[in-house]
């Protein structure tokens, strides 16, 4: 069957907090609702990717959050400034959308990391903000899956 | 009195902020001005190129080229602090120096582990080497088609002096969309490929001491070849083809500039297989001159030591490889595409054998020496990759599970590999306990650095020497020079965040003034 939902993750678990994105996606278990995938950082093929479901939620870690987490829906946008190696969600989801016709609902679920050094494995803190926000998603998951 | 130079360089928003360009009179270490003035044009960073270099370029009163020079301004220590490191780790963990062709690493890694556990290159399994072929071949199509599409094709199709804004992949989105998605889809075959053949798209674990870790799945065959989720082979062969055509045509239409941009003598270095064909794999080294007189007669690579020699500059992270027996002026080679083309006497697929055919026949000479024929070549070696993958991916042996093989412990490994930017060599000694105890990496791009440099030259040269305004497209041309050789300076210098850094101040006569360690 088809799925609708993709949920990516993206970071580098080599960089300690960095490594939320594939740490959230890891503890979530197989399910016939969504699709996951894991990527360093999003690129130009990503907005192939993209085009074939209709709601992607993308897993990323982030500095300076004032709570344990955010959800929030990204707007297409169209940038001057990119790399081709690393994009914004948004430039990706305009690229989809200029280059394929599609236009899926696109969320990012920002977890706050603290510790972004070379080193393997979560922070305390990123840990807990992990938890608080998989915990969230399995009580709100309906709601996100079904584009609520 | 110096003239003073107008420059005017158009720039994106993140140009402004990255791009410096800067005139000034050069002065001594006493802070005195230097006797001779000289202006100097910087270009940092040199964009739309893997990794982070910049050029200088010098001027004397009369806006004349003093010295234009390409430099690496990363710097990377991965033959260090492999050392002590089991050997098995070798192909995983020294791929980790590029998030380009880390497969190239990979299997050149391997290739060399192979012979520390004691099997020759003849030694492995059918579906060993042919799964590592086809990560290769996967790697190498997806690369050309990362540099063709996303890298080059914007100075082609609007020109050397568009506006910088335009003269990008997004431009290439908004004006040219069917040619992109193609570029999108066809770098997407090519890391499903490596995703198959090596389990993750970058930074795969399949290739191991001696053999493979996994073999081809018929449904993974199928999902190559019914075009559902990815292109099928065919179709991407289809769209190689047609971009061969776009290439071909562009060269008719503009060869009265193209044929003398960075038309330089030197000579070429290569792998080639036993008949003398093209192979991307494994082979022979063969290097030629500008002619195509042999110099460097079919050695073996485990004898590399004995023709190969590194010279170093105080300006680069960049060595400069040389052929020995005619020094650092004359032994540096040319390598990658234009220089396998040039080395190999055909191209064992039938498709890419008819497009070099004509691709020599154009160019009207049987050794090209051209810079900007690199991306012509580029796109028959993708269609020589596609023709390939296609065999490979019909082969039954691909489903075999004699996975690995084992032989008589050695102490020492050398791997060669033709890598998307040329020859990459990767040597290993290893001690009894299996600790690695030296490891040193030449790497395709080192081989051009010397190419880069006279490309580089000649441009300014060309373009800037005596103008007393420097335009933007000006030094784009400089950056279109560099990008014809694809270069991977990630790769090529070899940074970790805190490593130990020596920095020495020279006079103008060359003596070590100030030393400092960090």
């Amino acid at each position: 069957m088809k799925k609708n939902t993709l949920i990516y993750g993206i970071g580098n678990p080599g960089r300690g907090d960095d490594g939320l994105g594939f740490a959230f996606i890891e503890r979530l278990p197989i399910d016939i609702l969504y699709d996951t995938h894991c990527a360093y950082q999003l690129n130009i093929e990503d907005a192939e990717l993209f085009a074939k479901y209709t709601n992607i939620m993308i897993i990323d870690a982030a500095k300076n959050l004032d709570t344990n987490f955010t959800f929030n829906t990204v707007e297409p946008k169209d940038e001057s400034s990119f790399s081709t190696h690393s994009m914004s969600v948004a430039t990706v989801a305009a690229l989809c959308h200029n280059l394929f016709r599609k236009q899926p609902k696109v969320r990012l679920l920002a977890i706050k990391g603290i510790d972004f050094q070379l080193k393997i494995g979560l922070s305390h803190s990123a840990n807990n903000a992990l938890e608080d926000a998989l915990f969230w998603f399995n009580l709100e998951k309906i709601n996100i899956l079904t584009l609520h | 009195m110096t003239k003073k130079l107008s420059n005017k360089r158009n720039t994106t928003s993140q140009e402004k902020e990255a791009t410096k360009l800067s005139t000034k009179s050069l002065k001594q270490p006493n802070g005195q001005p230097h006797p001779k003035v000289f202006k100097k044009i910087v270009i940092d960073p040199v964009t739309r190129v893997e990794g982070h270099g910049k050029v200088t370029i010098h001027l004397n009163d009369n806006n004349e080229i003093e010295e234009a020079r390409f430099h690496i301004v990363e710097f990377r220590g991965f033959e260090k602090f492999i050392q002590g490191r089991p050997y098995w780790e070798a192909p995983v963990l020294v791929q980790r120096l590029c998030g380009i062709c880390p497969v190239s690493h990979h299997l050149v890694a391997a290739k060399a582990i192979d012979k520390i556990v004691g099997v020759e290159a003849d030694g492995l399994s059918a579906v060993g080497e042919k799964m590592r072929r086809l990560m290769h071949y996967g790697q190498v199509f997806q690369s050309h088609a990362l540099h063709f599409f996303y890298l080059a094709a914007p100075d082609l199709l609007f020109g050397f002096d568009a506006k910088p804004e335009k003269r990008n992949i997004v431009g290439i989105i908004q004006e040219h969309k069917e040619l992109a998605i193609r570029g999108i889809q066809l770098r997407k075959f090519g890391q499903e490929i490596i995703k198959a053949t090596a389990g993750k798209k970058i930074h795969g674990i399949s290739a191991v001491p001696g053999g493979i870790h996994k073999n081809l799945s018929l449904d993974e065959v199928k999902f190559f070849l019914d075009g559902k989720e990815v292109p099928s082979v065919q179709t991407c062969i289809t769209w190689v083809e047609e971009t061969i055509e776009f290439i071909k045509d562009y060269h008719k239409k503009n060869s009265h500039w193209i044929d003398g941009f960075c038309d330089f003598d030197s000579n070429h270095l290569s792998l080639v297989g036993t008949n003398n064909e093209l192979d991307l794999y494994h082979g022979k080294l063969r290097a030629i001159d500008s002619k195509g007189n042999i110099i460097l007669n079919d050695i073996d690579s485990q004898d590399y030591l004995q023709y190969f020699e590194e010279d170093v500059r105080s300006w680069t992270y960049l060595k400069f490889p040389y052929l020995k027996t005619l020094g650092p002026k004359n032994g540096w080679n040319r390598v990658g595409p234009l220089a396998r083309l040039n080395v190999c006497e055909f191209i064992p697929s039938p498709k890419a054998q008819d497009r070099l055919e004509e691709f020599r026949r154009f160019s009207g000479s049987r050794i090209v020496n051209k810079s900007l024929y690199y991306h012509w070549a580029r796109l028959i070696e993708m269609l020589h990759c596609a023709e390939y993958m296609q065999n490979l991916l019909q082969d039954s042996d691909l489903q075999s599970k004699d996975l690995i093989r084992k032989g008589k412990r050695n102490r020492e490994g050398i791997g060669v590999i033709e890598a998307p930017r040329g020859t990459l060599l990767h040597h290993y000694t290893v001690e009894d306990n299996d600790e690695i105890s030296r490891c040193n990496l030449i790497v395709s791009t080192t081989h051009n650095n010397e190419a880069m440099n006279q490309a580089v030259k000649l441009v300014a040269q060309r373009k800037i020497s005596g103008q007393s305004i420097i335009e933007e497209g000006m030094l784009n041309e400089i950056e279109v020079a560099i990008r014809a050789y694809d270069p991977c300076l990630s790769c090529a210098t070899h940074a970790i965040g805190q490593m130990p850094l020596h920095v020495a101040l020279f006079s103008p006569h060359g003596e070590i003034i100030q030393e400092v360690h960090k």
